[in-house]
């Protein structure tokens, strides 16, 4: 399952460097206007109103599932996001003979 | 325990939607300066004090170039989220995050039987969001 969840870096105290929890428990984002994006729970991107950055390869990542998170950051921010994903190198026919 | 190898570590540019093929990446260090306190009836060694500000760091990427790659922009403000790999036992991965700006871009050489590197330096700002470690969970 594709989901947008908060970005997992936490925020940290100023003065004391302590990790900051919330009210409820939950830990203080340290990047509050930037995403997750998890597939089955491992993060497999991030995600702002700038767009998407996939931190794997083309190769790896099903198109429902680009499909699914592009439709995600869509209704999460609004806009049509720009993705980038990492570049994987195709050998040249000459390096391959 | 969660040790681990630098294979799997990944880092992404959000503002500039820069996601990199990396070979390998130095998150540079923080320094704290120090202040000497020593005065002339000091005994033995000099004395300091931590001083007040630290350095945030820089990091270098070392990247295979990739030509259909977006050209990177210089003193752009963006978010660095560097994301370790995730260690036997955990659910998400540790995370180094923070705002700052790329201040070195160091283009490929052209070599034969060799790919095209390109490096990358970026330094923490220290400004908007800092250099900040969050552990895997």
């Amino acid at each position: 399952m594709v989901e947008l969840t908060q970005h997992p870096a936490q925020a940290r105290h100023p003065v004391t460097n302590e990790p900051l929890i919330d009210d409820h428990g939950a830990p203080v984002p340290l990047l509050p206007t930037q995403r997750a994006i998890r597939l089955d729970g491992f993060v497999i991107g991030y995600a702002s109103k700038h767009g998407i950055c996939f931190t794997i390869g083309e190769s790896k990542l099903p198109q429902t599932v680009k499909d699914s998170a592009i439709s995600l950051v869509e209704s999460e921010f609004g806009t049509n996001p720009k993705v980038a994903t990492v570049p994987e190198f195709e050998p040249s026919r000459e390096a391959v003979e | 325990m969660a040790i681990d190898t630098g294979l799997g570590a990944s880092a992404v540019f959000t503002t500039q939607n820069l996601s990199l093929k990396i070979v390998s990446m130095d998150i540079g260090e923080e320094t704290l300066p120090t202040v000497n306190t020593s005065t002339l009836a000091s005994t033995n060694f000099e004395s300091y004090i931590p001083g007040d500000l630290s350095e945030p760091g820089t990091v270098t990427f070392e990247c295979q170039f990739d030509n259909s790659a977006t050209q990177i922009a210089l003193g752009t403000v963006d978010t660095l989220t560097v994301t370790l790999p995730l260690s036997a036992g955990g659910a998400t991965a540790g995370t180094w995050s923070g705002t700052g700006f790329i201040t070195g871009y160091k283009p490929q050489n052209f070599v034969k039987n060799e790919l095209q590197m390109h490096t990358i330096t970026w330094q923490f700002d220290g400004n908007g969001t800092d250099p900040t470690f969050t552990p895997q969970a």
